[in-house]
């Protein structure tokens, strides 16, 4: 095994593809022109400019800002919190996190129109207020749990390895 | 400048060791990864299967049983797609480091590579956050939804291909190797030849974090979908916090996606003037009071819309087959249904032979022993088993024979 290899993994393996592989990636390209045709001929090409707004800004918007944040709120938490509580309390946030992502279009409610009221009839800030708040508690109690079984493990000398369970 | 590549740019991304989590592996990627790409391929099959329905092939027949066929596909493909935006974040977490990897481009296969890559995570995110917006019916973008819903789900089956055939190898060692192998610092990399049945490293707790992980994903999906899927799922209707339709809180317990409003269908087109009138060889013009005087069927069938709500309901009204039949019209002839709704795509639809012909498909006139309400087609409106929702067409004022 050589060691620069493994250093820069080649993004095609070294050794030669398989029919599989060719296959695959044959595939691939036929797929990828059949989307192109599609859009060209289905969209109207003066509203190209404003899709590629909308994917070039969703990798933006992951890659720059949401990243980002999820990057400086890690470590933040590796700073401020024990080793077993950080994963409690990270998973709890990722949760969270997911759940305020996917709620917000109804949040914001920008299909909201006031001669249809059986369309986005709920008040959704509400909601995403209660399941953040559940999903508080749980993290909590799960803390609260982690913390007391810790105290248990400290007395016989290990504390940062054991698991939730 | 051949120096300046040599070396990352000294900027906290770039850096050796900037992404300190052992959690990210080729093994936790790979098992991610396989998730999403499942539910990629059930998004895309059921996809086709909602396009084709609108956009029939000839040479592919939709079959009218299970009655709940379009209600199942569609649900499925508006919940795996909410459930795979959990998944894709954290895939593109665990992968993240990768973005800084320097130099940025090693050869022109690697380039192309990052280059698919691109596409295929700007295809993903885009599908996912438009398709998420569209189910609350709210369209802030100038691009038609449904074809760019339809062309990009081709680009990123794909790329997906493509990047899957680029990384075979890497996620079948991933998959058989024993623990896992750090992306971030590639020192660090394990022996890609795999030892069975080697014990984990004492004191690691790699196993506990990878399994929390694991944990975490699976709270994900399943919070965003416990939180949604009861706009399809009655009984979990509850504790559906951001379903964008609440079946039981709608009139007659349907939502509405089309108002009679919007679709400039006033109480007076379907007064005392108003005639369903049938072309066929027995040309009929019929009144409300004519309808309600044919014999009256009840049929238990869902509403089951694109946007991935449904909801069943019982219907009474006149069989489609009878006065189909009472016009004269060749049991084998596709035919078209025309709505009094004036603007939008869906003013009329085309029923075939099979559906037309279905003793569960008919003209109703009544849901839940009430008379229809204006929203929901009155006076009378199609209702086919296995059909999408946009296709059950309202206020029906015409019935003519396409073929």
């Amino acid at each position: 095994m050589s060691a620069q290899s493994e250093m820069s993994p080649e993004p095609l393996a070294s050794k030669r593809p398989s029919a599989g592989r060719i296959a695959m990636v044959g595939a691939g390209v036929i797929f990828l022109a059949i989307g192109a045709y599609a859009l060209l001929s289905q969209v109207a090409l003066d509203t190209l400019p404003n899709m590629i707004v909308w994917l070039a800004g969703g990798l933006i918007l992951h890659d720059v800002v949401i990243a980002a944040v999820v990057a400086a709120v890690g470590f933040v938490l590796g700073r401020w919190l024990p080793d077993g509580v950080r994963q409690i309390v990270a998973g709890g946030l990722i949760v969270a996190g997911i759940i305020a992502l996917v709620a917000l279009p109804v949040v914001i409610g920008g299909g909201r129109t006031p001669s249809n009221p059986t369309l986005l009839p709920l008040d959704y800030s509400r909601n995403l207020l209660i399941v953040v708040v559940i999903i508080g508690a749980i993290t909590g109690c799960l803390v609260a749990i982690r913390l007391v079984r810790s105290r248990g493990v400290q007395q016989s000398g290990s504390p940062s390895t054991s698991g939730t369970d | 400048m051949v120096g300046l590549l040599d070396k990352p740019p000294p900027i906290l991304p770039f850096k050796p060791g900037a992404f300190s989590s052992t959690l990210r592996s080729d093994k936790v990627t790979s098992k991610i990864g396989i998730a999403l790409a499942a539910c990629v391929a059930i998004c895309f099959i059921t996809g086709l299967w909602s396009h084709y329905q609108q956009h029939p092939l000839d040479w592919l027949t939709i079959p009218t049983a299970p009655v709940w066929g379009y209600r199942l596909s569609q649900g499925l493909h508006v919940a795996t797609g909410i459930a795979a935006i959990p998944l894709l974040l954290l895939k593109l977490w665990s992968v993240y480091p990768r973005l800084f990897e320097w130099p940025p481009v090693k050869s022109a296969a690697h380039g192309l590579e990052r280059l698919f890559i691109a596409v295929l995570v700007a295809s993903m995110i885009f599908q996912l956050a438009t398709g998420l917006i569209n189910i609350s019916q709210w369209y802030p973008w100038t691009f038609p939804f449904t074809q760019t819903h339809f062309a990009i789900s081709f680009v990123i089956v794909g790329a997906l291909f493509i990047h899957l055939a680029v990384k075979a190898p890497k996620i079948v060692a991933a998959l058989k190797g024993p623990k896992p192998r750090v992306v971030a610092e590639p020192g660090n990399e394990v022996p890609a030849e795999p030892v069975e049945g080697q014990p984990q490293p004492v004191g690691s707790g790699e196993g506990i974090s990878r399994r929390n992980l694991f944990i975490v994903a699976g709270a994900s999906v399943g919070a965003v979908t416990i939180t949604t899927v009861g706009q399809t799922v009655t009984a979990l209707e509850p504790v559906a916090a951001f379903a964008p339709r609440v079946p039981t809180l709608s009139p007659q317990g349907l939502p509405v996606n089309k108002t009679a409003a919007s679709a400039k269908v006033t109480p007076a087109l379907v007064g005392g003037d108003y005639r369903l009138d049938i072309d066929g060889p027995t040309p009929l013009s019929l009144s409300i009071d004519d309808l309600q005087a044919m014999p009256q069927t009840d049929v238990e069938l869902p509403i089951a819309c694109v946007e991935g709500w449904s909801a069943s309901a019982m219907w009474t009204g006149i069989r489609l087959a009878d006065l189909l039949d009472a016009a004269g019209i060749d049991p084998s002839s596709t035919i078209q249904v025309v709505s009094l709704e004036t603007g939008g795509n869906y003013g009329t639809s085309i029923v075939a032979a099979n559906f037309a012909r279905d003793p569960l498909t008919v003209m109703a006139m009544r849901i839940g022993g009430e008379e229809l309400s204006l929203d929901h087609g009155y006076p009378i409106r199609l209702v086919a088993p296995n059909r999408p929702g946009v296709l059950q067409t309202k206020w029906i004022h015409r019935i003519e024979v396409m073929a």
